[in-house]
């Protein structure tokens, strides 16, 4: 119940602060809307006239395929910096020591901040995503549940790997090479804009270390051709062990990193 | 709440030591500190800039882990018992960033103070007591960012009041605030004192700590070089103070160059005012002889204990010609 409290605390501090930049919140949202708009358009006009046989397990169609991608890689990218962003902006706000003093423990309010912004990015995502897909006519087929079990898992992963990284700046404060190394890889080998299928198997083989490449994968399945939990069940056990190792190594270099800080005495410092 | 072990003291620090490493260098910023507070009791770390006192009260907040030694806060240490500890204290420095600037007074205080567990009926009517008792009611609503220092500084004072700790601490509680607001918040801490909080001040403000405190440790260089009450510390030098209350500029120099004859350098000139710690008091009444030659009438000469300034700017130089 006090866990819940908090959390709320936590979403309505960050929902004030958020809409009181309302120029700000507009202009994000409609950068992400453009942002997927483009591929969109992208899709549009190479689809014209081709069939992509790669992707028909998909359902075929490249709108589809690069519009799922692009809202997969914004979340990617919010699992990944949400942590690292908060520590950020409570040090900069001067409110991260105060936090601490109020007794909640360092993970939780990393967890309450990260779990905030997941929240904005879920609601932006499949606004988006609704809009989009009404635009250009996307073929969907949804498995709603298996869809959100698996950005569940996904969110889980990533946010062990988001972690680190953000245990690593608490005490580098600037340049974390496993945040740059993870989003850098999912964008280029996890079959986010293109089938993994397409690349050359020695970079195939790194693909199979990322979880995104599971978790893109066993999501287009579940969205747009409404797979069930048995002809995805692979890509989830795959996910729920890779979290079995992102989410404990994640806790443990974030708390070096913290108490390093500590030691260091560079708490606020970035 | 769980109570902390039977302990004499509100906080004891115990061989406290705190080295930092910037690039090759060692920085000393604690050196085997060993201290006690009362329960109940406004205790001071006075000292100039640099000399330690935010990195001690930081270990004493659990925020700096320190290199050896430990601090116990109601008998619990921060180093084995760090969330018995923060439940404990209240923090508030002069750090004016320290709240969201987008949020109302009021949002920030329910922001942080439900996250020590209040619950919420309980918290509001905290929040509307505290912001009443600081005369912030009327100010609730209004963003952070829009508020005066001194209004800035209540709100911080609030924030560390809000879960009713034992212990409070303020890191430089009166800088940049104007003097209507410094009387203000000497009358809230010291009824805070009167209310049995143990109250620990980092602070470089003589006179505030003289103002305010039982009891006053002098740092300087990371180690507590004096320690008592403002009475004590000022008896502490057993030297005494020769005061000329008006002299003429164009006495100065001769003023000057008769203490110094004698040895004595340790003066201060404020105004019209002259002042000199005496190293050897013995030598006096040739000093007011040779004084006297150089047209400074007996009259014009006090001999006098030295205040607290005094006592810590002479107590600052023995330490430092003792390092050197």
């Amino acid at each position: 119940m006090a866990f819940l409290k908090k959390f709320w605390s936590f979403l309505k501090k960050d929902f004030l602060i958020t809409v009181s930049y309302k120029v700000n919140l507009i202009i994000g949202f409609f950068g992400m809307f453009i942002g997927i708009l483009k591929f969109g358009f992208m899709a549009h006009f190479l689809q014209a006239g081709n069939t992509f046989p790669t992707i028909s397990k998909y359902g075929g169609s490249l709108i589809s395929y690069l519009v799922t991608g692009g809202i997969f890689m914004s979340y990617v990218s919010v699992a990944m910096n949400s942590f690292r962003s908060t520590i950020r902006s409570e040090q900069s706000m001067g409110t991260l020591e105060y936090l601490l003093l109020s007794n909640t423990p360092i993970h939780q309010i990393v967890l309450f901040s990260g779990l905030s912004s997941f929240l904005w990015t879920t609601l932006d995502s499949s606004a988006i995503f609704i809009m989009v897909a009404v635009l250009f006519g996307v073929q969907m087929k949804v498995n709603l549940l298996l869809s959100l079990l698996i950005l569940a898992l996904t969110v889980i992963c990533i946010s062990g790997i988001g972690l680190m990284s953000a245990g690593i700046i608490m005490v580098t404060k600037k340049g974390d090479p496993v945040g740059w190394i993870f989003t850098t890889l999912t964008g280029l080998l996890s079959g986010v804009f293109y089938p993994v299928s397409v690349l050359p198997s020695y970079l195939r083989a790194i693909s199979f270390v990322l979880p995104p490449t599971y978790a893109m994968h066993a999501l287009r399945k579940a969205l747009l051709v409404g797979a069930s939990f048995h002809s995805v069940e692979k890509q989830i056990f795959i996910l729920v062990a890779m979290s079995l190792v992102t989410v404990p190594t994640g806790i443990l270099t974030f708390r070096w990193g913290f108490n390093e800080a500590r030691r260091r005495g560079s708490l606020i410092e970035y | 709440m769980t109570t902390g072990r039977k302990s004499r003291y509100a906080v004891e620090a115990r061989k406290l030591k705190k080295v930092f490493r910037v690039g090759k260098k060692r920085i000393v910023a604690n050196d085997d500190i060993s201290l006690h507070i009362n329960k109940g009791e406004i205790y001071s770390i006075l000292g100039p800039n640099g000399a330690g006192k935010t990195t001690f009260i930081k270990i004493v907040s659990t925020l700096i882990i320190p290199t050896s030694g430990d601090v116990l806060v109601d008998g619990r240490s921060v180093l084995k018992d760090e969330i018995y500890v923060r439940s404990c204290i209240g923090l508030s420095t002069g750090f004016e960033r320290s709240f969201y600037y987008r949020l109302s007074g009021y949002q920030n205080l329910l922001f942080f103070g439900s996250l020590y567990g209040i619950p919420s009926r309980k918290l509001v009517s905290r929040i509307n007591l505290l912001l009443e008792e600081f005369g912030l009611y009327q100010w609730r609503s209004v963003q952070y960012m829009k508020y005066s220092t001194g209004m800035k500084k209540k709100l911080s004072l609030i924030r560390a009041l809000l879960h009713d700790p034992k212990v409070l601490i303020f890191d430089e509680p009166m800088s940049s605030v104007d003097p209507e607001s410094t009387v203000k918040l000497r009358e809230v801490i010291t009824d805070l004192k009167q209310k049995g909080k143990t109250i620990l001040i980092a602070t470089h403000n003589i006179r505030e700590a003289e103002a305010l405190s039982d009891r006053i440790a002098i740092m300087k260089n990371g180690r507590i070089v004096a320690e008592g009450s403002p009475f004590e510390l000022k008896h502490l030098l057993k030297k005494k103070v020769l005061r000329i209350m008006q002299v003429n500029k164009d006495k100065l120099n001769a003023v000057k160059s008769v203490l110094r004859r004698y040895g004595e350098e340790n003066f201060t000139v404020s105004g019209k005012k002259f002042s000199c710690i005496l190293d050897d008091t013995e030598l006096l009444p040739d000093i007011i002889a040779a004084l006297n030659e150089a047209g400074i009438a007996p009259s014009e000469i006090l001999i006098d204990d030295p205040d607290l300034e005094e006592a810590f700017v002479s107590i600052l130089k023995e330490e430092e010609s003792g390092l050197s």
